[in-house]
């Protein structure tokens, strides 16, 4: 799995490409958390992302309780697989599915 | 020198050459003959006059007399003879009259008369005036007249006359009354007439032969050249020409070329030929193209029936019950054998090995038809392989105006069981390979060839394939190849051949055989198409496949991996295969992370696929925990009331339709089931 960053000011952009299973979730978490001071809106592409195991969720849970407090955060370019995965579990009612 | 030679080597300077030397050699000839008889004649005339004169002059000669002439007597007597011998000489045109009277030896004598005519200028001799005897000619002579042997004696004198003219002396005897013979009477006149006729009869005669030679010749090359030389030029010419362009003269030149028949039948025999070569140039061209036409659609032919054949091997890649390879050598371009194998459903694999009679296009389309008939009654209707080989034969039957029938081997292979289901129509027995064993004929009950009668009922066999086992099937090409010494290849040789390769996978082993027939065919030209077939049965699809791993987050591409190379093989859909994936990932993720801790240990996975039921279980044998114990996470809390745990079982149950705990010899034994569509 690649993870490319693109920062404008206050806004992240991740975009996650390949698999997000247990083993690479990690490095996930570690590239989202080295810089989300000061960022305000938070936006995860998964365009390229077929699969995300609860690994993965868990990463998108602890960054949306991370900008509900210093701003907002939403996924965009979701596949249909991945779609269903956050309807299962419920996170399409507490992530922004754009 | 070339002009010299080629002129030497042309044919009117051959004729004409040869008619000239003809013409002159006999002219020559001619000229001779009649030189010959024109002296003859002359010289006889001369003869006889000559004679005439000497009798008349030796009428004038006192034979008794001669004697007493020499000692002096009777002069008067002998001027008055001497004096009309004079006369004579004048008269006659004699050149001399002497009378002479030789010694014993002939080789002298002593003259008795002399006259010289006046115009020669010679001097008489006085009576009594001795001389040698002129020649030995002479002498012989005048002993022959004198001795009585012949009455009369010429001698011709045209050589070696010291400026003298060609004369001729007349000889005879002068007698006594006794009759003896007392003196010579000798007559020399000058052949004038011989020597000066001569040259000019040679000379007209030799300009009239010339003449004419020059007039025969010039007539006889016109003619020559107008009837055959220039005819023949012209036909020589022409066929030169004809060589050169390979076409038809525009000009009907060897038209009316000549009166003479042979002529004329060559120049037509000629024309006549060039257009019998430039019809046939025309007609090997015809004959070319067609060939080449016939050739290129032999070639799409023989590509046709390769392609109706299955030829992209592995044939079947993703089925792990069986392997098989065949191939197709045909004789001629195409040919009359021919293999098949399809699918008829998922648990049935046709096979077909047939040889139709003869070779060649006729045997081609009959395989054609054939394999489309069985083909296609396998996969619509479908049928056991004795009703299927019966439709066929009624088929073919009904509609076989040519007469050819088909010998086939046609039989089903379950591929759960290995059981074979089979009929062979005529065709060679099938061998089978038992693993461990070697490879052996399978004598199977026959039935009629088909085609050859409507309603033939068939028998089926069984061969049974256990793991392991191999089934070569093949035409008689194969055991009937043949080397240049007539020896076939045999069953034997085959056998032992495919059993040097026993333990090879299909393709290998085909390959050997094929190897084997060439090396022993060597030279000798094939003969037969040469068709085999090679199954390789692995065994039923095994139903149910364990894997066991280390139980670590490392090892769980291992683990996605293995449930995915499974589900691929059930032709699982990609989105159903990702669903299982999650739930695999979980579950095991829940293992490794938990079971061993903080040591390691193992875990199983299996899969087991049955009646569209998916099953997998996971087996660890770390410390009891059902992760089914614990509550599902309330998915309706706001994201920051959530918990981070317990996503991944509930997604597990979600996903999979049965989900059940159990804990058996101290393993914790989880296992999940999915209905497949």
């Amino acid at each position: 799995m690649d993870i490319i960053k693109e920062q404008d000011g206050s806004k992240l952009l991740i975009k996650i490409v390949g698999r997000l299973d247990t083993n690479s979730a990690p490095q996930l978490e570690e590239a989202l958390f080295e810089n989300t001071d000061g960022i305000e809106e938070l936006v995860f592409d998964l365009a390229e992302m077929p699969y995300t195991s609860s690994a993965g969720l868990r990463v998108f849970l602890k960054a949306q309780k991370l900008m509900n407090q210093q701003g907002s955060m939403k996924v965009i370019n979701t596949c249909a697989d991945v779609m269903e995965v956050f309807e299962i579990t419920g996170f399409s009612d507490i992530i922004n599915i754009g | 020198m070339r002009f010299i030679k080629s002129l030497r080597n042309s044919l009117s300077f051959n004729i004409i050459s040869s008619l000239i030397i003809l013409l002159v050699v006999f002219s020559w000839i001619v000229t001779i003959i009649g030189y010959i008889s024109f002296s003859k004649s002359l010289e006889k005339e001369y003869d006889e006059v000559t004679y005439g004169i000497a009798q008349t002059a030796a009428t004038l000669v006192n034979g008794d007399h001669i004697d007493a002439y020499l000692n002096g007597q009777f002069m008067e007597e002998h001027d008055q003879s001497q004096q009309w011998m004079d006369t004579l000489c004048d008269k006659m045109d004699v050149s001399i009259i002497y009378v002479i009277k030789p010694d014993k030896d002939y080789k002298h004598f002593t003259s008795v008369f002399n006259s010289v005519n006046k115009d020669t200028g010679y001097t008489p001799w006085e009576i009594g005036y001795r001389r040698n005897t002129t020649n030995e000619e002479y002498a012989q002579k005048y002993e022959q007249v004198y001795l009585k042997k012949t009455d009369r004696e010429k001698v011709m004198r045209t050589k070696d006359l010291d400026g003298a003219p060609p004369h001729i002396t007349s000889i005879l005897a002068i007698n006594n009354a006794k009759g003896d013979v007392t003196a010579l009477m000798c007559v020399q006149r000058p052949m004038t007439v011989l020597s000066e006729g001569r040259a000019p009869y040679i000379t007209q005669v030799t300009l009239s032969v010339l003449l004419t030679v020059i007039l025969v010749s010039y007539m006889a090359i016109n003619y020559l050249r107008r009837q055959f030389i220039n005819p023949i030029h012209k036909i020589s010419q022409e066929a030169d020409r004809f060589a050169r362009e390979n076409e038809i003269s525009n000009t009907d030149m060897l038209q009316n070329i000549s009166k003479i028949n042979e002529i004329k039948t060559l120049a037509t025999s000629i024309s006549q030929m060039e257009l019998d070569t430039l019809k046939y140039f025309d007609d090997m061209t015809a004959a070319l193209s067609e060939k080449q036409r016939i050739d290129t659609e032999l070639d799409v032919a023989a590509k046709i029936q390769a392609g109706a054949v299955p030829s992209d091997f592995p044939a079947y890649p993703e089925r792990t019950e069986f392997d098989i390879y065949a191939s197709m050598t045909p004789a001629k371009e195409v040919g009359g054998d021919f293999y098949d194998f399809f699918a008829v459903d998922d648990d049935h694999i046709a096979l077909v090995m047939a040889d139709v009679s003869g070779k060649g296009i006729p045997a081609a389309l009959f395989m054609m038809v054939t394999k489309m008939l069985i083909k296609i009654k396998c996969t619509t209707t479908g049928g056991t392989p004795a009703e299927i080989i019966e439709f066929v034969n009624d088929r073919i039957c009904s509609n076989n105006s040519a007469d050819m029938f088909v010998t086939i081997w046609f039989g089903i292979l379950e591929l759960s069981t290995g059981k074979i289901t089979c009929v062979n129509a005529g065709h060679d027995d099938p061998v089978i390979y038992r693993k461990g064993d070697t490879f052996n004929l399978c004598i199977q009950k026959h039935g009629l060839v088909v085609g050859a009668m409507e309603g033939v009922h068939y028998t089926q066999s069984v061969i049974q394939l256990q793991k392991g086992d191999k089934l070569f099937l093949y035409t008689d090409g194969v055991p009937e190849a043949t080397d240049k010494n007539d020896t076939l290849f045999g069953c034997e040789r085959m056998l032992r051949a495919l059993h040097e390769v026993r333990e090879q996978p299909p393709k290998q082993i085909l390959e050997h055989v094929k190897q084997t027939v060439d090396d022993f065919v060597g030279e000798a030209p094939q003969f037969d198409d040469i068709t085999m077939l090679c199954l390789e049965y692995y065994g039923a699809q095994e139903m149910e496949k364990t894997l066991h791993i280390e139980a670590n987050n490392d090892k769980l591409d291992e683990v996605t991996d293995f449930v995915s190379a499974y589900l691929e093989q059930k032709q699982v859909s990609l989105k159903v295969q990702m669903q299982i994936a999650l739930a695999v990932e979980e579950i095991f993720v829940n293992i490794a992370n938990y079971a061993y801790q903080p040591g390691s240990g193992y875990a199983d996975v299996k899969a087991h696929f049955e009646n569209d039921v998916l099953t997998l279980i996971f087996e660890d044998s770390g410390v009891a925990y059902n992760p089914l114990a614990k509550k599902d996470p309330d998915i309706t809390l706001p994201a920051d009331e959530r918990q981070i745990g317990g996503l991944g079982i509930f997604m597990t149950k979600k996903i999979m339709d049965d989900v059940a705990y159990d804990r058996k010899d101290d393993k914790n034994i989880l296992t999940l089931k999915k209905k497949i569509d």
